[in-house]
């Protein structure tokens, strides 16, 4: 039994993903794996090769759906065609898959060809999202996959429960079954691993790691940096939200915040320091090349006394009768502690800041939308093997995201972009990653790295085998077991 | 009385209008675009303008706000109160799953505040300025005072992790019911019918009728349970119609401390997701329900005090 968050599927025909996102309980597989540091491996493709915009798999013979039904070609042509059928203009946007990009050669190789160029598909389909089902079937109802698991039961609300998928063409998992009780109260999930009810528990609270880890008979383990908590800055904002468009004014920021003492006191030691804005594993050598911009409060205060921000009275630096005051949005699941620690650091800098913290999702994305803001607190996860994903996602001034123009930097980034999604060899996409992460926090603050966030799970001490991930979708469970 | 009875049915349509009013503007005019979350929901990443576009397109979110109301309320008359947004599923269905769940720890709880309640009441008004009194009040305030979420984690802590005697959440079993049943039937509720209850009594007990039972030489036992005990009731029942209508609605912090799978939950989810339909539907039935009780309330409320009765009687 596992205690697992909110439940969060969607279960609409069409369009449903039903354990495979946003909890990928590996029922349905996808034809590459992503690996613990964000490298492809094989999967349901063996091997894959490509032709120009033109890729070809080669799947795994013998693997047969939990059902029996032999795994062909034509699962994933029936798998991409109804995504595109229940898709949203645009879902797929990122592989540009279409409604005829799928091509059977032959029982088991098939050709995939996207819309328009794509030299990152293979590092895209390694989401759950794209997980493999069984020709004619509807997830909604049921998901057939060729995972290692199948579904037994889902109550919405409630619990999931799955069991060892005795057809599965590789290892088979230890435990026979296993239940996910979606408890989306944090306390609560927590109490319930203490009372013994669950094995398990994902997700632990950050300040609640500590006493777990205290606990005798309880497990804490920490998945390596699979997100970074960043603060991205508005510099293309309208009045009153202009200051962040001073280039001086957002270094001083990024000087003013000591994150080592955040990691250390307000998240209790579980956190990373980062200067990149997703897990370093994506960049490989070539993450070196973003410094960071290290904390140095007296630089700070030089710089924004330099740019004319002079202390008032109250310690608010003021400039022509204007205050230094600026306004923080932020995802709603980050803590308030996170947050106040902030505002504390630049009250220290004489920058007073204003948190409007957004009681939901829907809040806060349509505070970010209109544009009233200056800082914004994330914490975007990195579920795929792709590492240009971030700077093209968010800061690509060509990306369909509706919030890209407060942040995207220019042409000149634009271009290493460019070059980062057109390169073939992954060498290359790394080191433009890096140029242009390099670009968002070294050259231009757009972004200030706070530190590296693990996943954190707690466990009983006879609960075995959990090789923690860095993304909970690409989490294997199939690896746990129970010791007797 | 029929006419009383007929008045009191009528008079509940421009209620239940207003409602409705009410429950469409708040949901539809809180910040936060549902369109936005079904995009994000769908997709894993911010959406693009032509994504947004296509889900206001289809769940008719650019049609102006009074041509909605005029749908939603045409189907909520003929009862259909729409699909939900988040499940596609009708949302009469939605509630239907859902509001058992809440109906069985709502109705749990209102035994327990009433069993606590009750005895406190009578306790307090009859041993009045005794340490028994003062005993009672406290407990009163102490039950109204603590918030529900902190009386809940307390009694996991006892219950479930200390002696290990019943489950922490879930609904299996009837065990499961007794933690999130005590929460919100040790709050507000029992302190609230405590109180009542002490002073109606103390009311009832100075009244001309009771010192002519005890003249009788009634034992006081009966004096207070057959013939105060009735008359100091009608405030309670009528608080308690009342309190019932309010322990279904507010259970939603009960809910989501213990994975309860009833209606507040589901407001709450509906609430994060701007799941329109869900909330009007919510609204709208809950104010339907709480109507009705209050409705068979005044009833009984006839039934209890004669007085009342043949005053609308000659009315």
């Amino acid at each position: 039994m596992i205690g697992a968050r909110a439940d969060d599927y969607v279960v609409e025909p069409l369009k449903s993903k039903l354990g495979m996102y946003p909890l990928n309980l590996q029922i349905c597989e996808p034809l590459v794996r992503v690996t613990a540091d964000y490298q492809i491996e094989p999967l349901l493709a063996t091997r894959w090769e490509r032709n120009g915009n033109t890729w070809r798999f080669f799947l795994r013979p013998g693997v047969v759906f939990s059902t029996g039904q032999p795994f062909t070609s034509e699962a994933i042509k029936y798998t991409f065609e109804r995504m595109v059928k229940g898709d949203l203009p645009g879902t797929y946007q990122h592989t540009y898959i279409g409604a005829d990009s799928v091509q059977i050669v032959d029982a088991l190789t098939v050709d995939i060809t996207p819309q328009r160029p794509n030299m990152r598909l293979l590092e895209q389909i390694g989401h759950s999202n794209y997980g493999i089902i069984a020709p004619g079937t509807e997830p909604a109802t049921e998901p057939i996959g060729t995972g290692p698991f199948k579904l037994v039961e889902y109550r919405r609300g409630e619990w999931i429960k799955i069991e060892r998928n005795e057809h599965y063409w590789g290892q088979r998992p230890p435990l026979g079954r296993l239940t996910f009780r979606f408890l989306p109260d944090d306390t609560t999930r927590v109490l319930a691993l203490q009372a013994g009810e669950v094995g398990m528990i994902l997700d632990v609270p950050r300040e609640q790691a500590g006493t777990l880890r205290a606990e005798a008979g309880t497990r804490v383990m920490e998945a390596p940096v699979g997100r970074v908590a960043s603060i991205l800055l508005n510099i293309h904002g309208s009045p009153p939200f202009t200051l962040l468009s001073e280039k001086n004014l957002r270094r001083a920021i990024a000087l003013a915040i000591d994150r080592r003492t955040l990691i250390e006191t307000v998240w209790e030691g579980n956190g990373e320091m980062s200067s990149t804005i997703g897990p370093r594993a994506m960049l490989g050598d070539y993450a070196q090349l973003v410094r960071g911009i290290p904390y140095d409060a007296n630089q700070a205060a030089e710089l924004l006394a330099q740019a004319g921000w002079i202390p008032g009275t109250d310690g608010v630096r003021t400039r022509g009768g204007r205050r230094l005051s600026l306004t923080l949005i932020a995802w709603p699941e980050l803590a308030s502690a996170t947050l106040e620690y902030v505002q504390e650091q630049l009250a220290l800098a004489g920058i007073e800041l204003r948190i409007v913290k957004s009681p939901d999702m829907a809040s806060y994305t349509a505070r970010i939308e209109s544009g009233e803001f200056d800082l914004d607190l994330e914490a975007a996860n990195q579920n795929d093997a792709n590492p240009i994903f971030l700077p093209a996602l968010r800061f690509y001034s060509k990306a369909t995201s509706r919030t890209v123009r407060y942040f995207a930097p220019g042409s000149r980034f634009d271009e290493i972009v460019e070059a980062g999604l057109e390169a073939a060899a992954r060498d290359e996409v790394q080191r433009r990653s890096a140029e242009a992460q390099r670009t968002l926090v070294d050259e231009e603050t757009i972004v200030i790295p706070l530190a590296g966030l693990k996943r954190i799970y707690a466990m009983r001490d006879n609960v075995k085998g959990l090789d923690p991930h860095p993304s909970l979708l690409n989490q294997r469970w199939d690896t746990i077991y129970i010791q007797r | 009385m029929k006419r009383y009875l007929l008045v009191r049915i009528l008079s509940l349509i421009p209620l239940l209008l207003g409602i409705s009013v009410l429950a469409f503007l708040l949901s539809n005019l809180a910040p936060g675009d549902p369109a936005t979350v079904i995009a994000y929901r769908l997709s894993d990443a911010p959406p693009n303008e032509e994504q947004i576009a296509a889900i206001r397109r289809e769940y008719h979110l650019n049609d102006p706000l009074p041509v909605r109301y005029a749908h939603w309320i045409a189907s909520a008359v003929r009862g259909d109160l729409g699909r939900s947004f988040r499940t596609k599923e009708p949302v009469l269905k939605e509630l239907a799953w859902h509001f058992p769940a809440t109906l069985q720890i709502a109705c749990a709880a209102l035994v327990i505040s009433l069993a606590i309640a009750l005895p406190l009441g009578v306790l307090a008004a009859v041993r009045r300025g005794s340490w028994l009194d003062h005993l009672a009040r406290i407990t009163a305030l102490l039950g109204a005072s603590l918030p529900s979420y902190w009386l809940g984690y307390l009694l996991i802590l006892i219950f479930a992790i200390a002696l290990g005697w019943l489950p922490v959440a879930g609904r299996e079993g009837w065990s499961a019911m007794i933690l999130p049943a005590l929460t919100l039937g040790l709050g507000t509720t029992a302190a609230k019918l405590a109180r009542l209850t002490r002073s109606g009594l103390l009311e009832v007990l100075s009244e001309d009728f009771i010192r002519t039972a005890r003249a009788k030489g009634l034992s006081e036992r009966a004096v207070i349970w057959r013939h105060a005990l009735r008359g100091a009731m009608i405030p309670v029942v009528t608080i308690t119609g009342i309190e019932f209508g309010h322990l279904l609605g507010s259970a939603i912090i009960v809910e989501t401390i213990f994975a309860w799978p009833g209606v507040g939950k589901l407001l709450a989810d509906s609430i994060y997701d701007r799941d329109y339909p869900m909330i009007q539907g919510f609204v709208l039935v809950m104010g339907t329900v709480f109507t009705v009780l209050s409705l068979i309330t005044d009833l009984l409320y006839l039934w209890l005090d004669p007085r009342i009765r043949f005053a609308k009687q000659r009315q």
